[in-house]
């Protein structure tokens, strides 16, 4: 009977101790909440992994005090990325059009010396788009215009066989830190009677 | 001392050691509990539970640096869970060359990865994880950083530590999107059961497949530190978001204040939210729904006041941005009333309530300034959800998380439904039932487009009826259980949108708006009687200012002012096209206050509210609707509109012989059910029937004089009569608006509300100046073709309407109350038709 008794209290305490040591160690291990994030990420862990195998196993070979040092030697162009693509206008035949409609109306209000800001074109994707018996070739092309106040980004879905600008669309939503936002001035209020 | 028997000692023992097994025990089990109450909160911050301004917010530590050696495990790093402002129980002590460190957390797990990047989740046990969803950089163009000894941690100066305090804050609200949306795919929406068996969810049912859970996986970046003073913004084009920082102060950045993180990534979920279904049932199709349309516009507003509730979600604060513009500047926002920094008179008394549209100007900090600004207005909405979240705690027995997840969750459905491009709503209506059509037209832009951002757009009134349907057939779903062994009541979420102005809707529209099938369901409908406080106009009420020396209309024509306007629609794309024709530095314009050859110009209509209630949302229409008609191959204005104009002698339409009752196709009667698309969908068996002959048209018709009459015709009439070519048109290949047309993206003008028996400029009065301040979203921008003769007339029939409008969105007398559908809005039913006619002078 003792024996028994004296059993179960030392399994009771093999259980208890086990079980504090795990909660005050919670810490250092993930929580419940993290591991289906863990198994989650597991696969993007192991591709990552392996991009940097080179340059992990030379900093594991660098350990000191117990940590890794860090040594920013990732090569970031090996990590990939599913943003989209947007490579260099080039010579694409509607560029100049394009340029030419973007620098329109930009010399700055204010000054009409001022030049336009600087407009930077990227190519996208072309897009063939089946409707019935017509086909529409639609090319995706990043605008950036670099206004040295104001910079801004939109893309411009572009007729590939036109050049003409069929959309514009991805524009900026702002948070100013003040409340009043650009206004027309009062002084250039005309009224027409009738 | 009393004797015990040994045996009797061993026994007390024993039992001693048991109770004292037992006690360890419980106290182990209260250890366990907390730990698992813990891990209910995703952010691990200390207060959580809070629901106010107040409370015991603090920071675990009095560091006095971030150092890698106080943390004990790799891949942890510590952050601000709050910002200091709220950690900080003397608000005397803060000030911006203050060491933050002393408010960091305990340490956090950041990420396993090597870089501050991230996957999104797909569903359970499939393939459709996002590889490199999302992920933090300093700045655009700046390298990733790394773990420093295998930590996230970096002193609090620098750009580092906001990268990690941003990714570790993106990846909370990431994550509750992501759990928040596959706990719907597969739990509340199923979007693979038959909705009569559970509800017509907007989620597809190719969501993960089609990788539409965050846009078609194309990578989110935050960059954490901006080289912007004074702003943050979410930029859809680059699908990225960057946090400024303080101008006054440089060294106060916008990373420290997590509520301006979760804002800003609130614009970027809408931005997932409004897409799902495009991307999901489309293909190739790269046209996309946006927040906003214009400088102001309710669609804007809206979202702001859903961002500013996203990070009560995450810090259930009364205010979002209490450090940044609390702290240092001025600015903060409140998200309930009972918010100190109301007015007086502001409470969470319904009657007292922030409501729609009297407090769409409302500046709670400065109650004296009137402005029009998106997130000024957008307080209504963060105001009702943060209402709504409490009552749903109290009604429910829910608590904070649980009760904001299930309202994120509907507004996750109502932005699905409203975005949906592909024009389906759900996966078992037809196509139709939202935003018209996806049909591409002769030009290339899908109609779908065209409504969702002009015709249709999301209003206070779209957006509360839609996120109003589905918490009705969830949360407020008479067969739910859920809300303590019941359900939400429909009668309380109808009195709470009333008591915000938002019961602007009569029937919930749960068929959509089909051409054919748009009134064919059943809808639930509201109770009237809990309309007390939502005031509902009748749209003829609405009209230009027809008091004695009051102008009717207001033309900007002075060069810098119109050029300042075409440089910022422009700067920000959103107009796509201004004709070859018009000069590139106005010279044309010269400021007359009159339309003259060459110019563009800029219209603000003098609005007149004639009723004895507020009008909110006015929007006027200026791009092409149906109505002309083609008789011997030229257009003529059909005159069977409200508007009886113009008179059979004046070139109107012959209507003589049509049936009102069966009207036809190219009659004036007949209302194109594809804004005129010659490549839309037809004949099938959801499809319209063929059309002939009808065309979407300009507003502006030119005056003809003839020798025996004088007469309205179209533009193109008027080109063949004074024998301009077509390649001097405005657009040569639209010779319907060779003289005068509206410039694309400034076709359509807001004005945020108009008082009782007063007129817009009345009303939006600037108190310094006396005088109404214009917004470029008030006016309507014209071309003007420089070949225009000198003394041609014109007469432009536009389109108003505004959002509490009782009669602008449907017929409460036909069909009960449901929306009127997609195609009726190329015509004139939900509109009331107002006239400018001007003669052009040199």
């Amino acid at each position: 009977m003792k024996q028994k008794k004296l059993i179960i209290f030392i399994f009771i305490s093999v259980v208890a101790v086990g079980s504090a040591f795990f909660m005050f160690n919670n810490e250092k291990k993930p929580a419940l909440a993290e591991k289906s994030r863990e198994k989650i990420k597991a696969l993007q862990k192991r591709r990552l992994q392996r991009l940097k195998q080179k340059k992990i196993s030379k900093q594991r070979r660098r350990k000191e005090s117990g940590f890794t040092r860090n040594n920013r030697s990732i090569n970031k162009k090996a990590i990939s990325s599913n943003k989209k693509v947007w490579r260099d206008i080039g010579n694409y035949p509607h560029k100049e059009k394009m340029i030419k409609h973007f620098s329109r109306f930009r010399k700055s209000a204010s000054s009409s010396t001022t030049n336009a800001p600087p407009i930077e074109l990227k190519l996208g994707k072309l897009i063939e788009k089946k409707q019935g018996k017509k086909t529409f070739s639609i090319r995706e092309v990043l605008v950036s215009i670099n206004h040295p106040k104001n910079p801004s980004n939109f893309i411009a879905l572009v007729d590939e066989k036109t050049g003409r600008i069929i959309r514009k669309q991805g524009r900026r939503i702002t948070d100013p830190f003040s409340k009043i936002g650009k206004r027309l001035s009062t002084q250039g209020l005309q009224q027409l009677q009738h | 001392m009393i004797w015990q028997s040994p045996e009797l000692k061993k026994f007390k023992l024993s039992k001693k050691i048991i109770n004292d097994v037992i006690c360890f025990i419980s106290i182990l089990f209260c250890f366990v509990l907390m730990g698992c109450n813990s891990g209910a909160n995703p952010f691990n911050a200390v207060g959580v539970g809070l629901d106010d301004t107040g409370g015991t917010r603090s920071s675990n530590s009095e560091l006095s640096q971030n150092s890698w050696q106080s943390i004990d495990s790799p891949n942890y790093g510590r952050v601000l869970l709050y910002s200091p402002a709220i950690l900080e129980k003397n608000p005397s002590q803060l000030d911006p060359e203050m060491n933050i460190s002393k408010y960091l957390s305990k340490p956090v797990f950041i990420t396993d990865n090597p870089i501050l990047q991230e996957s999104c989740a797909g569903n359970n046990n499939t393939n459709t994880e996002i590889e490199t969803c999302y992920n933090v950089i300093e700045d655009a163009g700046v390298a990733f950083i790394e773990k420093s000894y295998e930590r996230w941690a970096f002193d609090v100066k620098t750009s580092s530590f906001d990268q990690v305090q941003t990714f570790y804050h993106l990846k909370g609200v990431i994550d509750y999107y992501l759990k928040s949306l596959n706990y719907l795919y597969n739990n509340q929406s199923q979007p693979a059961v038959e909705p009569g068996l559970n509800y017509n969810t907007s989620i597809p049912l190719n969501l993960y497949d089609s990788k539409a859970h965050f846009l078609a996986g194309d990578t989110f970046t935050a960059f954490a530190r901006c080289n912007l003073a004074d702003n943050a913004f979410f930029d859809t084009a680059t699908n990225s978001m960057c946090l400024g920082f303080l101008g006054k102060f440089p060294q106060v950045k916008a990373a420290h204040d997590p509520s301006i993180i979760q804002h800003e990534l609130g614009h970027a979920l809408t931005n997932v939210m409004l897409n799902i279904r495009t991307i999901a049932k489309t293909t190739n199709f790269p046209f996309r729904s946006e927040i906003k349309y214009s400088f102001y516009d309710e669609a804007g507003s809206i979202n702001e006041g859903v961002a500013d509730f996203y990070a009560h979600i995450f810090d259930q604060r009364d205010a979002v941005f209490e450090y940044l513009f609390g702290t240092f500047s001025s600015g903060f926002r409140p998200v309930t009333e009972t918010h100190q920094l109301h007015a007086p008179g502001i409470s969470t008394e319904p009657e007292d309530r922030i409501s729609y549209p009297h407090f769409v100007n409302y500046v709670p900090d400065a109650p004296e300034l009137i402005i029009e600004d998106v997130h000024q207005a957008g307080m209504i909405i963060s105001h009702f959800l943060t209402a709504l979240k409490r009552d749903l705690m109290t009604t429910c027995l829910w608590d904070h998380e649980t009760a904001a997840k299930k309202i994120f969750n509907v507004i996750l459905e109502t932005y699905a439904y409203l975005g949906d491009l592909s024009a389906t709503g759900n996966d078992y209506y037809p196509h139709g039932t939202v935003n018209l059509g996806s049909d591409l037209d002769q030009f290339g832009s899908p109609t779908s487009l065209l409504w969702y951002s002009r015709v249709r757009p999301v209003n206070f009134r779209s957006w509360s009826q839609t996120f109003a349907r589905f918490f009705v057939q969830t949360i407020a779903k008479s067969s739910s259980t859920a809300c303590n062994k019941s359900y939400y009541p429909k009668d309380k979420l109808e009195t709470m949108l009333d008591s915000y102005g938002l019961l602007l809707f009569d029937n919930y529209n749960d068929d959509g708006n089909h051409h054919s099938q748009g009134h064919g369901g059943s809808n639930h409908v509201i109770n009237p009687e809990n309309r007390l406080k939502t005031t509902m106009v009748d749209k003829d009420l609405l009209g230009l200012d027809q008091r004695e020396d009051a102008s009717q209309v207001f033309v900007f024509d002075k060069r810098r002012d119109i050029l300042s306007a075409l440089e910022s629609l422009l700067q920000v794309g959103l107009t796509e096209e201004i004709s070859t024709k018009i000069d590139s530095e106005l010279i044309h314009n010269n400021g007359n206050g009159q339309v003259s050859p060459g110019e563009v110009v800029g219209l603000a209509f003098n609005l007149y509210n004639s009723s004895n209630s507020e009008m909110g949302g006015v929007q006027i229409l200026a791009n092409d609707w149906d109505h002309v008609k083609v008789e011997n191959g030229k257009r003529k204005p059909c005159p069977n509109f409200s508007d009886e104009w113009p008179s059979s002698d004046e070139g109107a339409a012959d209507i003589s012989d049509e049936d009102p009752s069966a009207p036809l196709s190219g009659e004036c009667q007949f209302i194109t059910k594809t804004n005129g698309n010659p490549l839309a969908s037809t004949g099938g068996i959801n499809d319209p029937a063929t059309e002939i002959n009808e065309f979407p048209h300009p507003v502006c018709f030119v005056q003809i004089t003839d020798e025996d009459a004088t007469y309205w015709a179209s533009q193109e009439e008027y080109r063949e009569k004074v024998g301009l070519e077509k390649k001097d048109c405005l657009n040569e290949d639209d010779s319907h608006s060779c003289f005068m047309r509206t410039i694309k993206g400034g076709d359509s003008a807001f004005y945020s509300r108009i008082e009782p028996n007063k007129s817009w400029s009345e009303t939006v009065v600037d108190p310094a100046t006396g005088s109404p301040t214009y917004g470029i979203h008030n006016l309507i921008f014209f071309e003007i073709n420089r070949e225009t003769p000198p003394g041609t007339t014109f007469d432009c029939r536009f389109r108003v309407r505004f959002t509490n409008c009782k009669n602008c969105w449907n017929d409460e007398t036909k069909y009960n109350g449901d929306d009127f559908l997609d195609y009726e809005f190329s015509g004139e039913k939900p509109f009331k038709i107002l006239h400018y006619q001007f003669t052009i002078f040199n």
